[in-house]
């Protein structure tokens, strides 16, 4: 009896406990849903300062001493050669006729022998008045050898020697130059110098430069022929290559060589939506010039100006005393020659804050720089001892060097890009995203703050939602008394996007990206300085929350 | 003694890590045959025992240690059915495991043979465990955003083993004077697929902020058996028959089938023919500790297969790497992109990285059998009526699991026997079984199951009636059930006749020993019960050694006294007819026909020996 009890007790609990864990409540599976949240990265990048300024100044960073960034923008070089400041001929002629005869009778027969002295002065002129003493002629190995080329013609029924002696035509050994030509009745002769490690000595003549004494002894030896009053000697100089001269020596005087106007452009203001309130502290311009001329010279501006994106013009003042700024026409410090003839001399000429305008040239964003240089030769009036060799020149090698220092406010950048980003597509056509949020991370090592904006567009680009307005996503690092930055920081902002939204950017065709930057205190025009060890983390993130599947 | 009782009790209860594949009905029901396949000491009450191929005995078991359907399903106001993730977060452990478990015995074959039982058995078997991390259902449930977010979501562990395999097993089980009994199967094991996990370590961290997805994993995979699968359509990942390869494909057992499947070759190389071998070992013993208390504890697959054919070791090694999103921003916005530049680059760059770090090889491994353990001790009520205590242990993935049941066992005579069970495993407290078995003459079909709430719980028959998905909200986790048709011969068909007499006859020392212990004066055997009165109206004394004996005579000092003396009488009647003939037996039930009434309440016994 005990047995069936406890059997039956059992098989009562059984049942009650299969009865009671068993819920009436059922789930039909059919009507599951799903709600997921996806947090997915979107793009991680790090920027360091070339890759922050590559885009704009590619090749233009710098790095001073101490680690800090410049903008160089270097200015093509130009230069003056030799050819360019004395405009020497490089072939001449002239002709010396002589009529030794002149003084005699005319006379069938004459069969005696006389002789005329002469003396012909060349005289060379120059442009600028340019008065040349020398000019050296070395051993030619480039090109042709200076010659000179003298041809002679006899009129005569008679034998004509001719003794020339050109005193301005001197040897290394001090000796000058003659020659003898024996000419046939009514035949022609020649004599011909390669005037290579000759001298032409230009201070013979009378007025002690520029000049070319030629001294002529004519002899004529009677034939039996007859002689008419009217038979003449002709000699005929030529000389070319005279252009390919060692050295010149002489007085070349004041000129001014002008070089034709060129610009550069700032890239790095080219992306400027607005003007911005700009100001690197410490901008300058520096000119490098060598000088292998003999003789003192000057750099000059004749133009200097700048145009913002509006294309108006700035212009550029200095003054190398730093006391009374002019725009150009100005000049620079002189450059001395070099203290030995083959050497060079070299100058470094800066604009700065101190002798010019350039702060202000660079707060207005410029975006063009324009300059017409021009060398300015003895700019001290003479007599002046100058020489040029063939190689000599001036070279003038200018950069404008901004140093990242200073602070800039109201910098817009942005752009309106194509989207495609449809955020119910993500995972399949079941995909209904309720809310998303946009996070950045933004790991600033710079001394900039950003404030970003992010509107949707439609098709015809048609704001459809703002997502973020002026959100300020990038605090500047911590900065040192200095201006640089010590410490990045480290700054999260989340943009929250509602049902509504969503929608929204399931349409959105096109997005404007834009950004609002100013450096730190740029209110209190605290100068930042920009050092090459600058990192900018920048993560942004997507969090969805809806049905996935 | 009861200390350690309550101990071992109270720690299975509170440690509240009861996870397994395990068939404690099985295990109380002494009158199946199959009872030896978890306690191989349990001496079957048949002379011969015969299982119908294939449906002799069918088991089928899922486990889910994780959840069940109500604890990660909730309802919204529109009827809608919602993730709960909170739920599944409070219910899941840092690791969880879903095991599937099912075997057939394709041939069965039992026989007694004095105090000895022999049987053959070929079974089927296949174990699947899925391992699973809480952070992978939450990841799957709600994605990366909401509670992973900013913490590394762990699948530490994450993996699968998977196992097919046949055993041909010869058990021998041991009497020894009805009061110890221990038995063994050794095993032949034949292997045909196995994939596992040996290394398993995987995190996915996602930034608080940045999202930055950052992954760690060391994974290690072995498998034997499986097609070759492909990175790249290049690159060998896992498995190792190649589809592909004719020649491979027919030696494996297999040939291409139509639209580019697999169909059926050379079976036999397949059933037979691969090189896969392994041993195995169960064994046990019941003892009893007195006639109320009995003991018993059985360790079963002991033993490994060695994978020699068509082997594969794919290894990722130690590797990290973070997808932090892509570099140029405007590659996501701009130019037309869409998120499938994400989804690509993230892809390709994960896709890459691991190639770099993969290597994959085809060694010959081997792997353990799952082994489990049983141990229970079981209070002898009376003669029809059983209360155990079975604990449950095993090692999956090297962790220990274990369960716990309390059963309730009761026999209708020899035509029914049923159990009821409540039992904790798998982290579930939502487990009550029954188990039934019917006997109509030689024929006995069984059917038990450890958890008779699941049954029901996915409306399989319903939804295929009405093209419905409907499940039912509740807790439970775990379906098992175990069900066969057998043959067994030798037994006593409704007649009080013992069917151990030869058994008795060979026992008779130990009972005229046992009358000499109880003569000897034994407090215990007078107290309980020291004697029992024959239908014969001879006197027996209550030999320890005998709980069957001794719940015999247990009822003398009830109100049924005369009933259970008459139990007894035919219980002694049994134990005093050594070596005599069934038709002996018969002889002394038509002597006394009130006991063949109660004679039906004497069927045991495996567990409970016969013999005084």
């Amino acid at each position: 009896m005990k047995s069936k009890i406890l059997f039956f007790v059992c098989i009562y609990l059984l049942s009650y406990a299969t009865k009671s864990c068993k819920k009436s409540e059922q789930y039909d599976l059919s009507t599951i849903q799903t709600f997921h949240h996806l947090a997915i990265p979107l793009v991680s990048a790090e920027i360091d300062v070339q890759d922050m300024l590559d885009r704009d100044t590619a090749g233009l960073i710098s790095t001073g001493g101490g680690g800090e960034l410049l903008l160089a923008y270097a200015i093509p070089s130009f230069s003056v050669t030799s050819q360019e400041v004395l405009q020497l001929d490089n072939s001449i002629a002239f002709t010396v006729n002589s009529a030794p005869a002149s003084g005699l009778p005319s006379s069938p027969s004459y069969s005696g022998s006389f002789s005329v002295l002469d003396t012909s002065l060349y005289t060379f002129t120059f442009p600028s008045n340019e008065e040349i003493t020398a000019i050296e002629y070395g051993q030619v190995t480039v090109g042709n050898n200076p010659l000179m080329i003298i041809s002679i013609s006899n009129e005569f029924n008679h034998d004509l020697e001719l003794v020339i002696n050109i005193p301005s035509l001197e040897q290394s050994s001090g000796n000058n130059w003659s020659d003898t030509v024996s000419v046939s009745p009514n035949s022609l002769g020649q004599t011909t110098l390669d005037m290579s490690n000759y001298i032409m000595d230009l201070t013979k003549g009378s007025q002690g430069f520029n000049e070319l004494v030629i001294q002529f002894k004519i002899t004529l030896t009677g034939t039996g022929q007859s002689i008419n009053p009217t038979d003449k000697v002709g000699v005929d100089f030529q000389m070319t290559d005279i252009g390919a001269f060692d050295v010149v020596y002489g007085d070349f005087k004041n000129q001014q060589i002008s070089i034709a106007e060129d610009s550069t452009s700032f890239n790095i203001f080219q992306a400027s939506e607005s003007a911005i309130d700009f100001k690197l502290t410490n901008p300058s311009i520096k000119f490098n010039i060598v000088n292998s001329f003999g003789f003192k010279s000057q750099l000059a501006m004749t133009e200097f100006y700048s145009k913002d994106s509006s294309g108006t013009i700035f212009n550029v003042t200095y003054d190398s005393a730093a006391t009374n700024l002019q725009p150009a026409t100005f000049y620079f410090e002189s450059i001395n020659k070099p203290s030995i003839q083959g050497g060079s001399s070299t100058k470094d000429i800066v604009m700065n804050s101190t002798n010019s305008n350039i702060v202000d040239l660079i707060d207005n964003t410029p975006q063009q720089l324009n300059y017409a240089p021009s060398f300015v030769i003895n700019p001290n009036l003479g007599p002046n001892t100058n020489y040029i060799t063939s190689t000599s020149q001036m070279t003038i090698n200018s950069e404008i060097t901004l140093p990242l220092e200073g602070y800039a406010g109201g910098w817009k950048m942005g752009d309106t890009i194509p989207f495609d980003f449809k955020v119910d597509d993500l995972f399949s056509g079941e995909t209904s995203v309720e809310e998303a949020t946009i996070k950045f991370v933004t790991t600033n090592g710079w001394p900039v703050e950003v404030a970003f904006t992010l509107l949707l567009l439609d098709d015809n680009k048609n704001t459809l939602s703002s997502i973020a307005n002026d959100e300020l996503i990038l605090q500047s690092g911590v900065l040192d008394a200095n201006g640089k930055v010590t410490d990045p920081f480290i700054k999260v902002t989340e943009l929250y996007c509602d049902s509504t939204c969503v929608d929204e950017l399931n349409d959105t065709k096109f997005v404007v990206l834009s950004v609002d930057a100013n450096t730190t205190n740029y209110s209190s025009q605290q100068p930042v300085k920009i050092y090459e060890d600058y990192k900018l983390g920048v993560a942004m993130s997507l969090l969805i929350s809806g049905r996935m599947f | 003694m009861k200390k350690i009782i309550l101990y071992v009790v109270l720690v299975f209860i509170f440690s509240n890590k009861y996870k397994g594949q395990q068939d404690f009905i099985l295990y109380h029901m002494p009158s199946i045959p199959q009872i030896t396949q978890v306690d191989p000491a349990s001496f079957p009450d048949s002379k011969l025992d015969i299982g119908l191929p294939i449906i002799s005995s069918v088991y089928g078991s899922a486990f889910n240690t994780g959840f069940a359907f109500s604890d990660i399903l909730t309802q919204d106001a529109n009827g809608n059915v919602m993730p709960d993730v909170n739920g599944a977060m409070s219910k899941m452990r840092a690791n969880n495991f879903l095991v599937l478990n099912a075997n057939t015995d394709l041939l069965f074959v039992g026989f007694k043979k004095g105090n000895n039982f022999y049987s053959f058995n070929v079974t089927e078997k296949v174990d699947f465990t899925f391992n699973y991390p809480k952070d992978l259902i939450i990841m799957a449930l709600e994605g990366n955003g909401n509670n992973l977010l900013g913490k590394r979501a762990s699948f530490d562990g994450l993996g699968m083993d998977f196992t097919h395999w046949r055993e041909y097993a010869v058990h021998w089980v041991h009497d020894v004077d009805h009061k110890f009994s221990y038995g063994a199967r050794l095993k032949y094991l034949y292997g045909m697929e196995n994939f596992n996990t040996q290394v398993s370590y995987m995190g996915i961290n996602t930034d608080q902020n940045t999202h930055a997805l950052s992954f760690d994993m060391n994974f290690e995979f072995q498998s034997a058996g499986l097609p070759l699968v492909l990175f790249d359509d290049t690159s060998s990942a896992i498995g190792a028959i190649n589809t592909d390869d004719d020649d491979m494909l027919l030696q494996s057992g297999f040939s291409s089938g139509p639209n580019g499947g697999i169909g059926i070759g050379n079976l036999s190389n397949y059933m037979f023919g691969r090189q896969n071998n392994g041993v195995g070992l169960d064994f046990g013993f019941n003892y009893h500790v007195n006639d109320k208390l009995l003991l018993e504890a059985s360790v079963l697959d002991l033993g490994f297969i060695s994978w020699n054919q068509y082997t594969s070791n794919s290894n990722l090694s130690e590797w990290d790497y973070t997808y932090s999103g892509i570099e140029d921003a405007i590659t996501v916005f701009g130019n037309g992109s869409s998120v499938q530049v994400l989804k690509d680059v993230l892809e390709d760059s994960i896709e890459m990285s691991i190639k770099e770090n993969f290597t994959y090889s085809t060694p010959s491994y081997r792997t353990a059998l799952r082994t489990k353990i049983y141990a229970s001790m079981e209070y002898i009520v009376d003669h029809n009526n059983y209360i155990s205590l079975t604990g449950y242990s095993s090692f999956v993935r090297n962790r220990w699991r274990r369960g716990l049941g309390l059963a309730y066992n009761f026999h209708l005579g020899n035509f029914l026997s049923a159990t009821a069970s409540y039992s904790i495993y798998n982290r579930s407290y939502s487990n009550v079984g029954i188990g039934v078995s019917i006997n109509a003459g030689p024929l006995e079909i069984y059917f038990l199951t450890d958890n008779v709430l699941a049954l029901g719980t996915l409306n399989l028959i319903e939804n295929n009636k009405n093209q419905t998905m409907l499940v039912d909200d509740s807790k439970v986790k775990n379906g098992q059930v175990h069900f066969g048709v057998n043959l067994t011969f030798g037994r006593d068909k409704g007649e009080p006749k013992h069917k151990d007499d030869e058994e008795e006859q060979r026992a008779e020392p130990v009972n005229d020993e046992s009358k000499e212990k109880e003569s000897s004066g034994s407090p215990q055997d007078n107290t309980q019960k020291t004697v029992t009165k024959y239908p014969t109206g001879d006197k027996d004394s209550g030999s320890n050694k005998s709980s069957k004996s001794n719940l015999d005579s247990a009822p003398a000092n009830s109100k049924q006294k005369s009933k259970k003396e008459t139990t007894k009488s035919s219980k002694s009647d049994l134990n005093s007819a050594p070596g005599k003939s069934k038709k002996d037996d018969k002889k002394k039930i038509d002597n006394t026909p009130k006991i063949l009434e109660s004679e039906p309440q004497e069927r045991t016994y495996r567990k409970v020996p016969k013999k005084i």
